[in-house]
């Protein structure tokens, strides 16, 4: 399926209709793991849902080796929703070279798909670097004033980070190839590494480098102020909606089931960087003047509890964190269109120059606000769900943390609600005679509407997909927290797992 | 000497008759396309030659020259590299007016001495390899007489590469005078059972220096950035790729024949150096704005990564480095390609300046300079990635941490000037190209392209091919 990503992509390339065609290929894309997830939805407890795997490089033992499940399900619905978005709403931004743009981004789409699929190892590494060159066209290309400094900012930290996983990666190769004489980059004999605790310590510390920087975390954040506010408005939207989220992943997919010693041992300090994300973020947020830089802090601070989630190890977080990353991709990506569109209408991104908006873009207004509430997470909305499941998960592993956290969320109040009286209330600071939202943009952003409010009171859907992924790696986790040999039959596991699964059906 | 000799050394000899065969028709009648022409066709046949020889192999013609799957695929490399520099030339030279036939002349020359170097493993081999090499080059540095720059970088080049010759012989000289013998194999032996004794230290640091030179491996990088700055860039592309790998290819040869890597002393010197010339080679890099000099300071560094394959010591770094060096043969033929193509009669397109908005007058061009660029650097997709990650895992496969991550630090680094290159070109500029690329030159970058995407995407075809290459014997 990524395969057929890129096959459209290099049709494409130089053709007028790219628009057209852009969109047609992610609607179809859309429709297959629509299918897919349809026709799968009664016995989501398959190891994989889908699997294809095939030689690619026998001389290393990389295979091409792409695989779908419960999780990864759900992620690739949101890239390629996101992706039809993000095409629909820059129709009319981008004027200038509308052909190599989509590009980039149908580029940008299948790196993130394949990341989301790869269970070999090598071909992970290999689709987290594809995105990144044409994500770097399109800031340096289609970006604002201050681009080209935002676009070497972010390829730089990604691409030191990516390179440190990068080692890990052939570290982690070389040990299992030692210890067991296969060498092989496939992910789930690599699940079963045996080795030592120092080893394990500084292979996971290489892996972290990547995700952290990405997802991104504090220390390591300060590419993405820059990248969000000085890309195109489909660029940020693929940035915080997705790219942000392929970190995550990482983190549940990699960090936690191929480390879960050396995970277990960083968690508090994982939690401390998770609370700070959040705090920090907040605190940074709340004294942007810029729209968009307020709205990427907004992204370090909803981070954050993704990281707070993934170090607490129990369902609940783990839920908390699924159901994060998809209405953070929903709510804060609308949050960027909208900073978008303000910025096609008024030409500027400063929230001084804003103010009573409301009076002549209502439409806006009130979609704006149905996502402010989301991102500060008001209940019948997806993201109160996601920091209500994150929060009680980690008030079992532990109080002090959640309750820091939940500090996060008042703070997240204040910011959020300042995006409002800013931009649409109080008094009117520009005579500017706007046109309230096309319907291209209002399909765009009320289908994103609906999702975050369906989410938000039918969060069951997501829950029960993600589920049986999320209790294969807390398994994987707590089999080797126990045993100090890891050597774990893996087909053993996932009897274990049909069992829980029926069970927790009943 | 035996049937099976000569069938051996059709492909030498072939590249050797050239030479005269087109001096003998100069002396009749001029003509620019006929050479041409015909030099294309004799590296045509010089490749295909191989395949004679391949059935044959390991085949040793004593005591001067070897040919197993090392030299045979290398020599390959190298007969395909010449014919994409001898079209280039051809493109780049119809600009220039005067006689330009004695270039090909020369170019076979040098084309031999690298053949030469590859396929040798004994002293005397080694230089006379080198010297025809490296004396060809003088002339083809300097060969645009009207050209200031060509002159100095020549003369540059001749004063330091006989100094560099000296140094080697001096050390030779010494190596010999204690072992008493100049194959390499033997000399392995009696080290083994003597040691390293301070008269070796002395004779494998001369010839370091000398190969360190040819290398141009930090320190002894100075002429590097001027010499490819003041050649004209299809030789630039010339001494980037054929000279610098077969230099290469004997100094692995020689160091693996010798073992080495098992000696403390060689193993820190080796280290420094490499490090020193991945660090140097970048930095200086950063704020180049000459795009020939860029590639100057860039090929010091990835010589610099390709010194770890000496220290590996294993047949994992033996195809690490020739599939480092054959991907990095084709990508930076391609980057001296797009420069040729685009050099007017009275300079090279050798400044940033000149790719400025490339990417809105000529998206061709600039995606092949693009894609070269990217390679470089190692960006998946192409074949700069899977050499360095073969390369790094050799390294590490060996216990190589510090040289490893230091290769990975030195990427970071390289990053932030081969963007600049793809950011100039994408940069909008008003200037006009008028540019009539004939269709030879399209094939070349054709070639090119498929060659660096299809070793990025499909390297199995040629790791499949080198993984044979256990020993070098």
């Amino acid at each position: 399926m990524a395969g057929g990503v890129i096959a459209w992509i290099t049709g494409k390339r130089s053709s007028l209709f790219s628009r057209y065609i852009s969109l047609a290929a992610l609607f179809i894309d859309f429709i297959i793991v629509v299918f897919i997830y349809f026709r799968n939805g009664i016995n989501l407890d398959k190891t994989w849902l889908i699997e294809y795997n095939t030689n690619w490089i026998p001389r290393f033992g990389i295979n091409l080796h792409l695989a779908m499940d419960g999780l990864s399900l759900l992620l690739l619905l949101l890239t390629f929703f996101i992706g039809i978005i993000a095409v629909l709403i820059s129709w009319k931004e981008i004027q200038t070279n509308t052909g190599f743009f989509h590009f980039n981004i149908l580029w940008i789409l299948s790196g993130i798909t394949g990341v989301f699929l790869s269970m070999d190892l090598f071909l992970f590494y290999f689709f987290w670097e594809v995105m990144l060159i044409p994500m770097y066209f399109l800031i340096g290309i289609w970006g604002h004033e201050n681009r080209i400094y935002a676009s070497y900012k972010f390829f730089i930290f990604t691409q030191a980070s990516g390179l440190l996983m990068f080692l890990a990666i052939l570290g982690l190769y070389l040990v299992h190839g030692n210890n067991t004489g296969t060498y092989t980059f496939d992910y789930q004999q690599l699940l079963v590494t045996p080795m030592g605790s120092a080893m394990e310590m500084l292979l996971m510390c290489g892996f972290l480098a990547a995700f952290l920087v990405k997802l991104p975390v504090v220390p390591f954040h300060s590419w993405l102020p820059d990248a969000h506010s000085e890309a195109p408005t489909a660029g940020s939207l693929i940035l915080a909606s997705l790219m942000l989220k392929t970190g995550a992943y990482g983190l549940l997919r990699f960090v936690v089931p191929i480390f879960p010693n050396a995970a277990a041992s960083f968690a508090p300090v994982g939690m401390a960087l998770g609370v700070i994300g959040i705090l920090y973020g907040a605190k940074l947020a709340f004294s942007q003047t810029d729209l968009k830089r307020l709205v990427a802090y907004t992204s370090v601070n909803h981070m954050g509890f993704i990281v707070l989630g993934v170090f607490a190890f129990n369902e609940l977080a783990y839920q908390g964190v699924v159901m994060q990353i998809i209405v953070h991709g929903i709510s804060t990506g609308a949050l960027f269109i909208i900073a978008g569109q303000l910025y096609e209408r008024m030409h500027t991104r400063d929230l001084n120059k804003m103010g009573g908006l409301w009076e002549h873009i209502p439409v806006m207004g009130g979609i704006g606000l149905i996502f402010v509430m989301a991102s500060l997470g008001l209940p019948g909305l997806g993201n109160f769900i996601a920091e209500f499941l994150t929060l009680s998960g980690v008030f079992k592993s532990s109080i002090l943390f959640a309750c820091l956290a939940s500090v996060g969320l008042v703070a997240g109040t204040i910011y959020s609600l300042r995006i409002m009286q800013k931009v649409f209330y109080g008094r009117q600071n520009s005579e500017h005679k706007m046109k309230d939202l096309s319907i291209r943009e209002s399909i765009a952003l009320g289908s994103m509407v609906i999702v975050i409010i369906y989410l938000g009171i039918f969060p069951q859907a997501v829950i029960r997909t993600a589920k049986p992924s999320i209790m294969k790696i807390l398994n994987i986790k707590e089999q080797s927290f126990d045993s100090k040999t890891r050597k774990v039959d893996y087909e053993l596991f996932n009897s274990v797992i049909e069992k829980e699964v029926s069970k927790a059906e009943k | 000497m035996t049937r099976l000799d000569f069938l051996c050394l059709t492909p030498l000899m072939i590249v050797a008759s050239a030479p005269i065969i087109i001096m003998l028709t100069i002396t009749l009648s001029r003509n620019y396309k006929v050479v041409y022409g015909f030099s294309l066709f004799m590296f045509l046949a010089a490749f295909l030659s191989l395949f004679i020889v391949l059935p044959n192999t390991p085949y040793r013609i004593a005591p001067l020259f070897i040919f197993d799957n090392f030299s045979i695929l290398l020599l390959g490399a190298i007969y395909c590299a010449s014919f994409i520099i001898t079209v280039l030339s051809y493109i780049y030279l119809n600009h220039q007016g005067g006689e330009r036939e004695e270039y090909f002349i020369i170019l076979f020359v040098a084309t031999l001495g690298a053949s030469v170097l590859v396929t040798a493993n004994h002293f005397i081999s080694f230089f006379l390899g080198l010297e025809t090499l490296s004396i060809s080059l003088y002339v083809l540095v300097a060969y645009l007489k009207n050209r200031n720059y060509c002159i100095e970088a020549g003369v540059k080049f001749l004063v330091i590469a006989s100094v560099a010759t000296a140094f080697l012989l001096f050390g030779m000289g010494l190596i010999y005078a204690s072992t008493g013998t100049m194959d390499f194999k033997e000399i392995g032996v009696s080290l083994t059972s003597s040691g390293l004794t301070p008269l070796l230290v002395a004779g494998f640091g001369m010839m370091l220096v000398g190969i360190g030179f040819k290398l141009a491996l930090v320190p002894f990088h100075m002429w590097t950035p001027d010499v490819y700055q003041g050649a004209p860039a299809p030789v630039t592309g010339f001494i980037a790729t054929i000279s610098k790998g077969a230099v290469l290819a004997i100094a692995i040869r020689f160091f693996f024949d010798v073992h080495g890597y098992q000696y403390t002393a060689l193993v820190i010197i080796i280290t420094i150096i490499s490090v020193l010339s991945m660090f140097t080679g970048n930095l200086l890099a950063l704020k180049q704005t000459n795009l020939k000099r860029l590639l100057a300071y860039s090929s010091i560094a990835h010589l610099g990564y390709l010194l770890i394959t000496l220290l590996t010591g294993t047949s994992y770094g033996i195809q690490a480095a020739v599939f480092y060096l054959v991907s990095y043969m084709i990508t930076t033929l391609g980057a001296f390609g797009v420069i040729s193509i685009l050099s007017i009669c009275e300079r090279d397109a050798e400044d940033l300046e000149d790719l400025k908005g490339l990417f809105w007058k000529n998206p061709w061009i600039a995606i092949v300079m693009s894609l070269t660029v990217l390679s470089l650097a190692g960006i998946p997709l192409t074949a700069g990635f899977i050499a360095k990650f073969y390369l790094v895992l050799a390294g590490l496969k060996s216990g190589l941490w510090v040289l490893a991550i230091s290769l990975i630090l030195n990427t970071v680094i390289s990053l932030y000037y081969y963007l600049r290159v793809i950011k100039t070109m994408f940069t909008v500029s008003e200037k006009d190209y008028k540019l009539n690329i004939s269709f030879t030159g399209n094939l070349v970058l054709v070639i090119i392209v498929i060659g660096i995407l299809f070793l990025g995407i499909l390297p199995s075809f040629l790791t499949e091919i080198i993984s044979g290459f256990s020993t070098i014997n």
